[in-house]
């Protein structure tokens, strides 16, 4: 089949078989694409995404109003006083976000389909993304001005799990407490994330480590965790991130979140998960024509995001910060 | 072993102090002596924050120039 291929915005030739015909090479010149994988990311399994149903959205959030008493039996006998039943809302606006691909229009086209080099800018461009996505999810997650009053710990110097003062169940339940005592969750319901970092010190915990020795040496794991503390699933994940100098550090440092997630995308239940209303829509992989800007010869990887930076139910979620020495 | 330096700290949110929970009752500022190790770990957080007590020290100050004259 007949492609055509262009040379800053001229048609140069319409197949590969014309092209070399033309003794034009129609190999790149170089093909250096690493890819990080990263995989699943934390905070994309803690908080849900919202699906934006239009371009200017509102998103409701459940407040305490959910728990007091009401006068249903009024409602009976009179339209409802929707005013006490209302959410606070929080609109948000629509932002556009593109990435290039390292890889102008020529070279795509001119590259040979066996290289799959289109399909490797479009791996390369999402993961760019996604580790976006990522950083702003974390940065919520790890800011303690994010949760509610009392919903936070911070562990001082010599009391971190894995020093002599460490307890981390006595942490962990105490915050398990917090959150259940807001919103009537009961513990086995709570997840619990922990940075690598994190979990490498609950598994030194020393008041922990002192009453397994006694009946085995083998290191704990996340469910022996889970029965130790009494909360739902403890689970943990370590990505991360490279800054400018190349230096390569945990996205997560060394904290622990709790938090209460049904898992049903778009649906904020009863319970008050904990939600990030960052919806984005990415094409797919190489970029569709509209996005391919003839004046630069370049090919745009674009996506859309309703940027809605908080966390809306910040009662049903605690953070532990300093969890290792 | 040398005895650390201590100084006054405000707590600001739910902080653990060796096996204690500590937490600043709503309207209520706490204020505590911490280590110093112990007190910067907590202001790295977020939780606490060093009490600086200049204008305390500026009163004294004017108040024995008074007493000069």
């Amino acid at each position: 089949m007949s492609r055509i291929i262009q040379f800053q915005g001229q048609r140069a030739a319409e197949s590969h078989l014309d092209n070399v015909q033309l003794n034009i090479d129609p190999i790149v010149t170089e093909l250096v694409l690493g890819q990080p994988g990263p995989g699943e990311m934390p905070g994309a399994r803690i908080l849900k995404s919202v699906t934006a149903p239009a371009w200017n959205f509102q998103y409701r959030q459940n407040d305490l109003n959910r728990l007091k008493r009401f006068d249903t039996e009024r409602g009976m006998r009179q339209p409802i006083k929707t005013g006490d039943f209302r959410y606070s809302m929080v609109s948000a606006s629509l932002k556009r976000f593109s990435f290039g691909t390292l890889r102008d229009v020529d070279e795509l086209q001119n590259a040979h389909p066996s290289l799959g080099l289109r399909e490797a800018c479009g791996r390369f461009s999402k993961t760019i993304v996604d580790m976006d996505l990522e950083r702003r999810r974390r940065d919520l997650l790890v800011t303690a001005g994010n949760y509610d009053t009392g919903n936070t710990l911070a562990i001082s110097a010599g009391s971190e799990w894995d020093s002599a003062g460490g307890d981390s169940k006595s942490d962990i339940r105490a915050m398990l407490a917090v959150i259940s005592g807001k919103t009537g969750l009961r513990y086995n319901q709570i997840s619990v994330f922990l940075s690598d970092k994190s979990l490498q010190a609950a598994l030194e915990d020393p008041i922990f480590n002192a009453t397994r020795s006694n009946w085995t040496a083998d290191t704990a794991d996340e469910q022996a965790l889970q029965r130790y503390w009494g909360s739902g699933p403890v689970w943990s994940m370590n990505p991360v991130e490279a800054d400018d100098n190349g230096v390569v550090s945990p996205m997560y440092g060394d904290v622990a979140i709790l938090y209460y997630n049904s898992g049903i995308a778009g649906v904020d239940t009863m319970d008050g998960d904990l939600t990030f209303a960052c919806d984005f829509k990415y094409n797919g992989g190489v970029a569709s024509k509209p996005f391919y800007n003839d004046l630069v010869t370049s090919w745009m990887f674009p996506w859309t995001a309703y940027d809605y930076p908080a966390i809306t139910t910040n009662f049903s979620g605690a953070l532990i910060t300093n969890c290792a020495a | 072993m040398s005895e650390n330096k201590t100084q006054k700290y405000q707590i600001l949110s739910r902080v653990k102090i060796g096996s204690e929970y500590f937490a600043p009752e709503d309207g209520e500022a706490l204020f505590m002596d911490l280590d110093d190790r112990v007190g910067q770990s907590l202001v790295e957080q977020g939780a606490a924050k060093i009490v600086v007590e200049k204008v305390a020290k500026v009163a004294e100050k004017d108040a024995d120039k008074s007493d000069k004259k």
